[in-house]
């Protein structure tokens, strides 16, 4: 059965974001926030997440458990390249340690409503790690952006042939202006492990909310061609996260379904990273 | 009279015992009144010292309800210099916090009562030695439920309502007559093990009974090693505590 390899210090596996930051990217969604910004928060929290599922702190001896390497690939404006900053911006990939070194973010203040406890609420100033910046220009090279993490995951499958296999979690508002993806995509999916196929996840991001189709079963359901190209890119959903996305409340999946959700609004946006990011009882 | 046969302990990765985040301690190895063993959650902050505070608490106070886990989040707060933290520190200890599970054991000789705590997936066995038949085991009974997520104790108050609930709290605990256990062997394990075990026995295949003749930690680690090699035992710290109880 793939998808099985338990996932430890000793057997990592490793996540990619590769994220449009294409120019339609700033377009306002129905919460007053840009799409950009948006998919930001929601990686960040992600990686935070991840972080904090893996940090212990035992008297004074802080360790980071490096079960996941973590790499952001962003794209737009005819340019390719890390997402991360601060010090992670010479490399894509990275160990969950050094993301979680204190030099290699910052620490980002916000107003958050939380309870007075009296029935009302209040605005605390709250602080947010951020390793990804938004960004939104130019056009969309897709195809580039594919095919250098098709370069990073061979390079990553090689170095861990026995390792839970990698996931590239694809986020978009449009179409590829620099050639067709597809082909790449399928090469992407055909890397492999020994435990598996690499896993390709497609993510729509739309401005507005409540027009999601969630794990498509066939192509015949999708509305265009551009729909139709990102479920074709798009794995089968592995059975575990059959079982994520039902206890999300998304009913009735099929375990034939792709892993695409289409003009997915903010809500469906942290749903979708929240059961990608789910390979096995860690996160 | 109840003492301690065999403690071992292996760790996730057998060359990095020291993040080993299972912790065991009895009050008189050779004759045990309370022991407590706790499996700090991997997904926790700090899993280590929030096992071993647990322990400690119930050696100190076996009376586990919602004002006893409220001294050990306490003791865990007071672990920490909130002054030396980074941003991550505090969404770690605050936000994230640490789970563990505990199963302890409380011997009353007068009363000729062994009453057992078990949260989570920590468990107990309790096994005839003479007929090699597993008796009882607590909280779990089945190998299916070590699948589900366990319930585990929260170092953050604000999910202490998860365990303490009026409708939970009952199950949490298990009384014996101790001249019922005659020529019994009682056994901690923390959930790798633990699941392994009621798997031998429902699958009927006498592996289980190997844990009762191990005497040398080595022996442990041999079996643990050579299971984990198998897949029959999932790769995990792995903790056995094998207690033998003579009627007095």
């Amino acid at each position: 059965m793939p998808y099985e390899q338990e996932i430890g210090e000793n057997r990592p596996t490793c996540y990619l974001f590769v994220i449009d930051q294409s120019g339609s990217m700033d377009e306002m969604t129905d919460r007053g926030v840009s799409k950009a910004n948006f998919v930001a928060d929601v990686t960040n929290k992600t990686i935070q997440q991840f972080i904090t599922a893996c940090r212990v702190k035992e008297g004074d001896t802080t360790r980071v458990k490096n079960r996941y390497d973590i790499g952001i690939l962003g794209y737009g404006n005819d340019s390719i390249g890390s997402g991360f900053g601060h010090g992670l911006s010479s490399k894509i990939i990275w160990p969950l340690s050094d993301i979680g070194n204190p030099e290699n973010y910052h620490a980002e203040e916000r107003t958050v409503k939380e309870s007075d406890g009296q029935g009302g609420v209040i605005d605390v100033p709250k602080k947010f790690p951020v390793w990804y910046q938004p960004k939104s220009s130019g056009n969309t090279p897709m195809r580039a952006a594919l095919t250098k993490a098709a370069e990073l995951l061979v390079e990553w499958c090689d170095a861990h042939p026995e390792n839970y296999p990698p996931t590239l979690i694809h986020v978009t508002d449009g179409q590829s202006t620099d050639g067709d993806p597809e082909q790449v995509a399928t090469a992407i999916r055909q890397l492999h492990t020994s435990d598996g196929e690499c896993l390709f996840f497609n993510l729509h991001v739309s401005s507005t909310s409540g027009e999601t189709l969630w794990f498509p079963l066939s192509e015949e359901s999708l509305p265009d061609t551009h729909a139709k190209l990102l479920f074709r890119m798009s794995s089968t959903i592995p059975e575990k996260m059959v079982q994520y996305a039902t206890a999300h409340g998304i009913a009735n999946v099929n375990p034939n379904a792709r892993f695409f959700a289409y003009k997915a609004g903010i809500e469906m946006i942290v749903k979708f990273y929240d059961i990608g990011t789910r390979a096995n009882q860690n996160r | 009279m109840i003492s301690l046969r065999f403690y071992g302990t292996i760790a996730n990765d057998p060359d990095h015992p020291e993040w080993n985040e299972d912790y065991f301690e009895c009050d008189d190895e050779s004759s045990i009144r309370k022991c407590a063993l706790s499996d700090g959650a991997s997904v926790s902050f700090s899993p280590r010292t929030w096992a071993r505070l647990l322990v400690e608490s119930y050696l100190a106070n076996g009376a586990v309800n919602s004002g006893w886990l409220v001294d050990a989040q306490a003791r865990l707060d007071a672990q920490y210099d909130r002054a030396t933290f980074d941003l991550l520190d505090e969404i770690g200890a605050f936000e994230q916090g640490s789970y563990a599970s505990l199963i302890g054991l409380s011997v009353d000789g007068d009363n000729r009562t062994l009453s057992i705590t078990g949260i989570g997936d920590s468990i107990l066995a309790i096994v005839n030695h003479a007929s090699l038949v597993c008796i009882a085991s607590f909280p779990y009974t089945q190998s299916s439920q070590f699948h589900a997520s366990p319930l585990l104790l929260p170092s953050l108050a604000k999910h202490n309502s998860t365990v303490f609930s009026n409708e939970t709290a009952p199950s949490f605990t298990l009384a014996k007559n101790l001249d019922d256990l005659r020529d019994c062997v009682i056994l901690l394990m923390t959930d790798a093990i633990g699941a392994w075990f009621m798997r031998s026995i429902e699958d009927a295949d006498e592996r289980w009974k190997e844990l009762l003749d191990i005497e040398s930690k080595e022996e442990f680690k041999t079996l643990v090693v050579g299971e984990r090699e198998t897949h029959r035992l999932r790769v995990d710290d792995t903790t056995l505590v094998v207690l033998d109880h003579a009627i007095s």
